[in-house]
């Protein structure tokens, strides 16, 4: 069963975690760049990330957000995602999907070549399928967005037909198609180099995309050269035919403050990662493209199999015992935007926007909560007390801890001991986490997970979810997430979502805290910047006039 | 003669006076910040305050305030404690130590001390900090490791000089006299040789004491000492790194205050040294 926690299930994950809680970012702004003026072929663009996927450059088998990021110039999909959420062609002509749900067939286009002269066809989607699910390569994200079990198998029907088949009906598939996780790799890389593929690099990162990673220095430097034969971008992109300019210059500078510089000295064209400080620092000039994040939330989850959480009183005290909405504007300069409900706002086809201001900041009926549950004595620290035991909650973390979270935990603390309830934040290494979240020994834990399909509640709200950190065990919200999984009739699928989503916010088995975005800003003289639903940059149509 | 010439006209230049008057007066104040820093101010430097996050400095909090609406002057008076306290520990454990091993050195056989003072050089051809941050790494982070590994990467320097004013103690009129009247080695170590290779030594802890704040600062601020909110220099200044643009504040008194401390305890080691503790020049 591929939903069952194993150590190393969830350690991928909390690599993914860890990068999806450190998105930070600034105001909405249009989901495209503009601002510089006329394009001019060739040249360079350097982009300023905080960090590498040293080791973890497979995009099948790597979770990390910053890879998803930098592999997305070389590896296209079947379909491509837009803004909105709506499905387009990419790799693939057409596709159909059969009554049952249960085969997806494609029409792939028959003139699209790997950079290493390969050409693309449905043995290549079915090599590159058959390499996500091989036990070797120990994928955990992109195997269970191909369907984990659900998943049966890839047929070659014909030379540029593919068929892709379920055991039973798997509604997110395409968006996850969508995704580079489910990118492709050339054949003659999958059968030559198989075991190179998490270190990368030149000759083994070889996809079909509109550039060719040319050179890899970890922990400095990746540099891509455009792939002058590209002429496949996906249905209404933003530029067809071959990237714009010759060269991206991708820099790793992993402060936040040191990219901001970068960026206004002029050293670098475009950073990514770009928190809410920087962002006030950058003057007019600069184009900033700030997206929020879809999926869950940053959010708190509250471990309902122990005692201090095993009763709604204590939940719903934490809920209203402090002020989140002033603690979420004073981290963030008033540029986030406080989280109601499990998904976020981005997430397509599913956000309840109902929810909003459903639970404002109460700090007298938190403790009149309090006292209804029987914690009414006071210890010398003025905690509450019940039956001489502390009404106290441990928190755990695992490093590094993001700036702002650690300045977010500080005012949860401090806004609840007002309140008299105890909150201990234990930040933790990686290892010393994992034996305490896969042993329950927390009351509290945290993080925000990108996902672009709402399907992405069935691992943290379902019995045997993986990411289950609440230990929500409950009949009718397992058989919502199965039969949302299920549907592909969009209004059914909404339907089931805001269910599930009113079901959290009744029980808060999650306190969502903030949406998190990526913001990404260029310098003057850049343009043509466009982002994908998580707000990462794509550059085929940018340019400089620099 | 020409030395105490020259020491008085040194003494009498008003800029080295009024300098070392300045650097006492500092070290005084700080002090007192650290062991009483109550007296200093009523704020509480843990007291998060959501409606006051980053504010300037105004007269309801002189230095501003921090990310999470902590008052940055608490904090700093608070910290004055811990950053003093480890500066301080850190040099009384390397010179306790440096004595120890620095007298044992210059009194026992030539092949043991060849052997112990080629260890030192080894130590000593690595730039301190590194040193620091390699015990660390061995240690892990925390606040008494940071303590520790302060002191190991000092302690060499202190081995050294013991060791030197051993060698050229041992050979005075007065323990000659003691050795001819039979009086044991470890008495003659202990009541002739220590006491006199204590002046110079106590001139470079002075102004090691400084250089141990800057490396336990300087170990804090990348996440290897205390952790947040303890109110240590180094944490917060490293907690307003990234907060420069928009709220100078937070990370720039405690550098003043780090740099001060360190100023200060410098400028008067030296002057100590000038006024011919014997110190090595």
């Amino acid at each position: 069963m591929r939903l069952i926690p194993s150590p190393r299930r969830v350690l991928a994950t909390l690599a993914l975690v860890a990068g999806t809680a450190l998105l930070v970012s600034g105001c909405a702004s249009p989901q495209s760049g503009a601002g510089a003026s006329t394009p001019q072929a060739g040249g360079t663009i350097t982009f300023a990330v905080d960090v590498d996927p040293v080791g973890h450059l497979d995009v099948h088998s790597s979770q990390l957000d910053i890879n998803a990021i930098l592999q997305r110039p070389v590896f296209d999909s079947l379909v491509s995602q837009n803004a909105d959420g709506s499905i387009v062609p990419w790799l693939a002509k057409s596709w159909s999907i059969s009554a049952d749900g249960l085969s997806y067939t494609f029409d792939l286009r028959t003139d699209v070549k790997f950079t290493d002269g390969a050409p693309f066809n449905a043995a290549a989607v079915k090599a590159n399928f058959e390499h996500i699910v091989a036990p070797d390569t120990q994928s955990a994200q992109a195997s269970s967005m191909l369907g984990g079990d659900f998943y049966a198998g890839t047929t070659v029907v014909d030379d540029h037909t593919v068929r892709v088949d379920f055991t039973q009906p798997f509604a997110p598939f395409l968006h996850n198609a969508a995704a580079v996780q489910l990118g492709f790799y050339s054949p003659l890389v999958l059968a030559a180099s198989a075991d190179k593929l998490k270190a990368g690099g030149p000759g083994i990162s070889v996809g079909t995309g509109p550039f060719i990673l040319s050179s890899y220095t970890p922990g400095s430097e990746l540099v891509y050269t455009k792939n002058p034969d590209y002429n496949w971008a996906p249905d209404g992109a933003a530029h067809q035919g071959a990237a714009i300019i010759d060269t991206l210059d991708v820099k790793i500078l992993p402060e936040s403050a040191v990219r901001t510089g970068a960026l206004t000295s002029g050293q670098v064209d475009i950073i990514g990662d770009t928190s809410p400080a920087s962002l006030a620092q950058l003057g007019a000039g600069y184009t900033i493209i700030s997206t929020q994040s879809p999926g869950v939330p940053y959010s708190l989850f509250l471990n309902v199999k122990r005692p201090v959480f095993a009763n709604l009183g204590e939940r719903l005290a934490l809920a209203e015992g402090f002020d989140l909405d002033a603690a979420v504007k004073g981290v963030f300069q008033g540029r986030y935007q406080r989280a109601w409900s499990i998904l976020s706002p981005g997430t397509p086809n599913s956000y309840d926007a109902s929810l909003e201001g459903s639970r404002p900041f109460n700090s007298g009926d938190a403790r009149a909560l309090l006292d209804a549950q029987g914690w009414t004595g006071r210890d010398s620290e003025g905690y509450r007390t019940k039956d001489g035991k502390r009404l106290s909650a441990r928190w755990i973390s695992y490093t590094p801890v993001a700036e702002d979270n650690a300045s977010l935990a500080a005012l949860i603390q401090d806004g609840m001991k007002k309140i008299g309830f105890e909150v201990k934040h234990d930040v933790l290494e990686p290892g010393a986490y994992l034996d305490a979240y896969l042993a329950g020994d927390y009351d509290l834990t945290d993080w925000g997970y990108l996902s672009a399909d709402a399907d992405i509640l069935r691992s943290h709200l379902g019995t045997k979810g993986f990411q289950n950190a609440s230990h929500v065990s409950d009949a009718t919200v397992d058989a919502n997430l199965a039969a949302a999984v299920a549907t592909t009739d969009p209004a059914k699928r909404a339907e089931l979502y805001r269910a599930l989503q009113q079901y959290n916010a009744d029980a808060i088995a999650t306190l969502p805290l903030y949406v998190p975005e990526y913001s990404l800003a260029a310098g003057p003289g850049i343009g043509g910047v466009t982002v994908d639903i998580n707000g990462w940059p794509q550059f085929s149509a940018a340019y400089t006039s620099r | 003669m020409a030395v105490d010439l020259r020491r008085r006209v040194v003494s009498r230049r008003p800029g080295k006076r009024t300098g070392r008057i300045i650097a006492a007066a500092t070290l005084g104040v700080l002090s007192a910040m650290a062991l009483f820093p109550a007296l200093f101010t009523g704020l509480d430097p843990l007291g998060a305050d959501v409606s006051a996050i980053l504010q300037p400095p105004s007269w309801a909090h002189i230095f501003g305030t921090d990310q999470v609406g902590r008052d940055v002057y608490s904090r700093v008076v608070y910290g004055a404690g811990y950053s003093l306290g480890t500066g301080v520990g850190a040099t009384a454990i390397a010179l306790v130590v440096g004595v120890v091993f620095g007298t044992l050195a210059g009194l026992v056989p030539r092949a043991l001390d060849g052997v112990l003072m080629r260890g030192v050089e080894i130590v000593m051809a690595f730039p301190e900090f590194l040193v620091a941050l390699f015990i660390i790494a061995v240690l892990g982070p925390g606040p008494a490791n940071v303590i520790i590994a302060v002191s190991v990467a000092a302690v060499p320097a202190y081995i050294r000089v013991a060791r030197a004013e051993t060698l050229v103690v041992r050979r005075a009129g007065y323990v000659e006299a003691a050795r001819g009247l039979g009086v044991h080695p470890l008495t003659i170590a202990l009541r002739h040789i220590v006491p006199n290779t204590l002046g110079p030594l106590s001139v470079i802890a002075t102004i090691g004491i400084g250089t141990a704040i800057v490396a336990a600062a300087g170990l804090s601020f990348l996440g290897l000492g205390p952790q947040d909110p303890t109110p240590e220099w180094g944490l917060i200044l490293a907690g307003g790194r990234n907060l420069l643009a928009v709220a100078w504040w937070v990370a720039v008194f405690p550098g003043v205050f780090i740099t001060a401390t360190v100023i200060s305890a410098t400028v008067l080691g030296r002057s100590l040294r000038a006024h011919g503790t014997g110190g090595p020049r």
